[in-house]
């Protein structure tokens, strides 16, 4: 068996970690135009231009572009909302905990959530999937919360209100230029 | 399908609006609230009444809502500004009128009022999509609107000094 060879000789047959890179790279991209201009509004050439490829080097990577879209979806954040479960008794510094995470968590992944919000807006499929899960988890694990400290009716509109300040709150900033 | 959804001709919306993007740029008048802030000495159940008044007269217009979600988030300037000054005037108005009776906790009202009702209407559209108008009918969906403008009314009186 021959030895692996230095990759940089061989353009034609590069090794997996240079197309994961490139792949990254066009993902990466990508995010940020669809995020900025909309998926409608992007387009392909712009992406190719953003990375520096050609849009014949990203089609070899990726069919099209609603499987560029797609793929974003896939990609896990980058890093999950710590500390949520399990469910533990709501007091003042397990709520304010359980804020800073959140908003947190969204800072971190603010283009993602803006893409997956306007493309659920218009209509996809996926991102409206994907937006009602990460809700009702949210929710739910609120939830959890506040019954361990309250009767179930306070839990209610204790949970309904929160998830509306951060929601709105959320909303507002993802506006911010 | 704009014409066919208000009943007229194609030509005759031509006739009044030049392109698409004049027909949107005519839906971001200075909103006319039907209802104007209180004045003077506004109590607790005054404020809560201008509160849900001003939800009602947004969330009547959900479809309207959502289009300027989508231009928002888009980033688009007009949009943007639209938001900011609509929000500015909100702030403001409830904030006057809540300074009688909650004195320094008028600025919490105006905060968290507009954070909780804003969150809420964009949460049902978003959630609800093309059904968040009949979502926003319900009776529950009303009890939750008025159980917030409570929240922000409460967090209000516990500020005051």
């Amino acid at each position: 068996m021959k030895a692996p060879s230095d990759d940089t000789h061989r353009p034609l047959a590069p090794n997996h970690r240079g197309r994961d890179e490139t792949r990254a790279r066009i993902l990466r991209s990508a995010l940020e135009l669809f995020a900025r201009d909309g998926f409608d509004d992007t387009t392909v050439k712009a992406i190719a231009a953003r990375c520096g490829l050609t849009d014949a080097a990203i089609f070899y990577y990726f069919p099209s572009k609603r499987h560029l879209l797609d793929s974003l979806w896939h990609i896990p954040p980058g890093r999950n909302i710590r500390g949520l479960t399990p469910a533990r008794l709501m007091t003042e510094d397990r709520l304010r905990e359980l804020t800073d995470e959140t908003l947190d968590f969204i800072a971190d992944n603010h283009e993602v959530m803006r893409l997956m919000t306007s493309e659920a807006l218009a209509g996809d499929k996926t991102a409206s999937a994907l937006q009602q899960e990460s809700r009702a988890v949210w929710r739910r694990t609120i939830h959890a919360h506040f019954t361990a400290a309250f009767d179930e009716d306070i839990a209610d509109s204790a949970t309904d209100a929160l998830h509306s300040l951060i929601h709105g709150f959320t909303m507002r900033a993802l506006m911010e230029p | 399908m704009i014409a066919r959804h208000c009943g007229i001709s194609d030509p005759a919306v031509h006739y009044h609006f030049r392109s698409k993007s004049d027909i949107y740029d005519a839906l971001l008048v200075e909103p006319e609230y039907d209802s104007p802030a209180p004045e003077g000495a506004a109590d607790r159940q005054a404020i809560a009444m201008f509160m849900e008044q001003r939800f009602w007269w947004w969330a009547r217009d959900a479809e309207f809502v959502r289009l300027l979600l989508r231009e928002q988030l888009h980033g688009r300037p007009e949009s943007i500004s639209y938001l900011v000054r609509s929000e500015q005037q909100y702030r403001a108005e409830l904030e006057q009128a809540a300074r009688g009776t909650f004195g320094e906790g008028a600025r919490t009202v105006a905060d968290l009022g507009w954070y909780l009702l804003a969150g809420a209407l964009w949460d049902v559209i978003l959630a609800y999509g093309s059904d968040a108008a009949d979502i926003i009918q319900q009776d529950y969906f009303q009890v939750r609107v008025r159980r917030l403008i409570d929240t922000a009314l409460d967090a209000g009186e516990r500020c005051q000094p």
